[in-house]
């Protein structure tokens, strides 16, 4: 007897082919599978799948077909063959252990996290938020005034990076605003700005936005 | 320093399972009485509602089940459930491991390919060399989303045709 099925999305052909037994009450037998062939081919004719989930689709088709034909004239399966039977039990344990991992992982556990904060939203805004910073001080520079080589100057580097660790070691809260705003030239800006950037990569620093506060660890 | 009291410290630094065979050399012992200790100090740990899993391979210190729903609350925590087709081939990797990626395929009727994907990204299953072939095995990170100590307590493992 005919019956109608709604389309839904099935993981795959067993998994179609699985439903349809149960809506007709089979077990999973050759004679089972013979008798939901059409629905099976009717089914898949309405289906709306890419090419790749096609082919699974049409290979299980051509085994259905391939089986009733044989049943009618009696010729056996090859060796090389997939045994239908045989696959969906198997494919129905696999649903049956799907289910019992649901229901185990409702009693996950947790171990422990890296960088975890409580309710904070550093991630999102914090990169935006300097950024902004950074380009508001250059452009409030003199643009004029002389530059220095980054690359040939080492006692310079150290100097500034000096000067920005006994900035952030005075208070444990601070700012982005008010330590940029202590450096006394473009290059110097860019030594702090690209500290508190590799403070932050190595953890020793916390950033929060919107009001940017760094806490010593 | 006792033998258990080394090992929960060495598991209680990191947010990363251990390699027993490391850990074992560690603290001087073999691998295979690692395995018996770790026992031994989830017996002491029990009160304190920790917990150590392992996978034969790693191990990693947990907090156990029933205080799941606390960390939740407190960091406001919601874990994303797993899709049916990745369920689906994590089952196949649970009850069946060591498998390919064909074997999963075949079982499924489906390629597997993002599934896997997904899992591995989560750390739920990894790629291993068993006998020169590529084979998928579930990891510690499985057992904490199962809320086991080991394989053997998922519910029809014994039984499974492995």
């Amino acid at each position: 007897m005919p019956f109608v099925l709604e389309l839904e999305n099935f993981q795959g052909p067993f998994d179609l082919l699985l439903n349809l037994l149960d809506k007709q009450k089979l077990e999973i037998t050759e004679i089972s599978l013979s008798k939901i062939t059409d629905d099976y081919l009717d089914y898949i004719s309405q289906m709306n799948l890419t090419i790749e989930e096609m082919n699974s689709f049409l290979y299980i088709a051509a085994k259905l077909s391939l089986d009733k034909s044989r049943a009618v004239i009696n010729i056996p399966d090859t060796e090389d063959e997939i045994d239908l039977t045989e696959s969906l039990k198997q494919y129905q344990l696999i649903k049956k252990q799907a289910q019992i991992l649901a229901k185990f992982s409702k009693g996950r556990m947790y171990s422990r996290q890296k960088n975890l904060y409580k309710n904070t939203k550093t991630a999102q805004i914090l990169p935006l938020e300097l950024t902004s910073i950074y380009y508001s001080i250059l452009k409030n520079l003199e643009l004029t005034q002389k530059t220095h080589t980054l690359k040939n100057n080492k006692d310079y580097l150290d100097k500034s990076r000096a000067k920005f660790n006994r900035h952030i070691n005075r208070l444990k809260t601070y700012s982005v605003d008010e330590i940029m705003a202590s450096a006394d030239n473009r290059t110097e800006a860019i030594v702090f700005f690209m500290s508190i950037l590799e403070l932050i990569k190595h953890q020793k620093l916390h950033g929060q936005a919107n009001i940017l506060i760094g806490t010593s660890k | 320093m006792n033998l258990t009291a080394k090992i929960i410290t060495i598991l209680f630094y990191s947010s990363e399972p251990i390699n027993i065979t490391s850990l074992a050399k560690n603290v001087g012992i073999k691998s295979s009485e690692l395995l018996d200790e770790i026992k031994t100090a989830n017996r002491k740990l029990s009160d304190l509602g920790l917990i150590i899993i392992t996978d034969g391979l790693t191990a990693q210190m947990a907090a156990k089940p029933e205080y799941t729903s606390l960390i939740d609350e407190f960091y406001d925590s919601t874990p994303q459930a797993l899709s049916q087709p990745a369920l689906e081939t994590l089952s196949v990797v649970a009850y069946q491991q060591p498998i390919s990626k064909d074997e999963i395929d075949e079982i499924r009727g489906v390629s597997s390919e993002q599934s896997i994907k997904n899992l591995t990204n989560k750390h739920l299953i990894k790629k291993s060399l068993v006998g020169g072939l590529e084979k998928y095995k579930t990891t510690t990170d499985f057992l904490k989303l199962m809320g086991i100590e080991d394989i053997n307590q998922l519910e029809g493992y014994e039984n499974a045709d492995k």
